[in-house]
């Protein structure tokens, strides 16, 4: 079977998965901005602003991202553990337990779609 | 007792000797008990100075206790950071893919252990610490008390102290007035008293005599009669 590569990460008690080509690297959780009517946060990481994607309550540690060419911070993630894992439908299969891949895909909708609203109170 | 300026009959004399010794014995006990609470005294106040020094090192055991946690804290910290870093250094190996990055994932899933039990051990701590705080607390707080309590013990010995003086110099005047009342002093008084009980013994013996001397009985009562009109007539003489 074949093996895939990736970090587990808890989110709110639960396992889940994520690839070695998404998941680059971890820092320790920076100060987060709001920016003005938007929902959207910002940090800044290695001298770079990027895009904060909140996954639920601040962990203590900001996941970096790369999605679709972009870097993209995950935060309320706690990474558990890195390795090679037989791969499974959804995900990856951990000690006899499937371990799914964190959909990423709600996150970035939402992500995206809430902007236009976001901004009606603008000037 | 007598009336004030009249002569005193030789069985007041005997009880006025008598009271005066009683006297002197109770002002010697009150001066004694007033040096023994003085010396009371200066022990609880050095006592109290030492629970002083003792509630004050508990106090500095309070600060130092802060800085143990402050340092957990950083080595919490530091502990954290590590983690991250073995992690990192465990998705670049991922990256790299088998067989080249399994070492790195390796080692870094051995230092994330290593630093999993380190993270517990701190915690440990941080408990103990916590236990030993609690502990110091109630230490403070007992020594509190106790200091209280020796505070008010100084006091009540204090006041006692007064009093006891108080006493002496009362006894003192006692004393003065009694001497003038019976013309005597302690030391007189003293004498007396030995002198009453001298007779008293010299005066059975004489009564025994005269029983096994009957020959000799109205001579002996000649004899002893004024001796014994110096006895107290409450005292019976010994049979």
């Amino acid at each position: 079977m074949a093996q895939r590569a990736g970090l587990l990460v808890r989110r709110g008690g639960e396992l889940a998965f994520l690839p070695a080509s998404v998941a680059r690297w971890l820092v320790p959780l920076p100060r987060l901005t709001k920016i003005p009517w938007d929902s959207a946060e910002m940090a800044l990481v290695g001298g770079e602003v990027v895009a904060v994607l909140v996954l639920g309550e601040a962990s203590g540690e900001l996941l970096v991202c790369e999605l679709d060419g972009q870097a993209v911070a995950l935060s309320g993630l706690s990474a558990d553990r890195v390795g090679f894992w037989p791969a499974s439908e959804s995900g990856v299969s951990v000690d006899g337990v499937t371990v799914p891949t964190l959909d990423l895909s709600e996150a970035l909708a939402r992500f995206r779609g809430d902007r236009p609203a976001a901004q009606e109170g603008a000037p | 007792m007598t009336e004030t300026g009249s002569k005193p009959s030789p069985v007041s004399a005997v009880h006025g000797a008598r009271l005066l010794a009683a006297l002197e014995a109770t002002k010697n006990a009150a001066t004694r008990a007033n040096a023994e609470q003085r010396t009371a005294s200066a022990g609880l106040a050095r006592q109290h100075l030492e629970l002083e020094a003792a509630q004050e090192a508990a106090q500095n055991l309070a600060a130092r206790s802060h800085d143990i946690r402050n340092s957990l804290q950083v080595l919490r910290e530091s502990v954290d950071r590590a983690k991250l870093s073995a992690l990192n250094a465990g998705l670049e190996g991922a990256r790299l893919g088998e067989p080249i990055g399994k070492a790195l994932v390796v080692m870094s899933d051995e230092q994330r252990n290593l630093l999993a039990r380190a993270l517990d051990a701190l915690q440990e701590h941080g408990g103990l610490l916590a236990e030993v705080e609690r502990d110091r607390d109630r230490c403070l707080a007992e020594l509190s008390r106790i200091s209280e309590d020796a505070r008010q013990a100084t006091a009540a010995l204090g006041r006692a102290e007064q009093q006891t003086a108080l006493t002496c110099a009362l006894l003192g005047e006692l004393r003065s007035d009694l001497v003038e009342f019976f013309g005597s002093d302690p030391e007189t008084a003293r004498a007396m008293t030995e002198a009453a009980a001298h007779v008293r013994t010299a005066t059975a013996s004489l009564l025994e005599l005269a029983q096994r001397a009957p020959l000799g009985v109205d001579a002996l009562r000649e004899l002893l009669s004024p001796l014994l009109a110096l006895i107290p007539a409450s005292e019976d003489p010994p049979r």
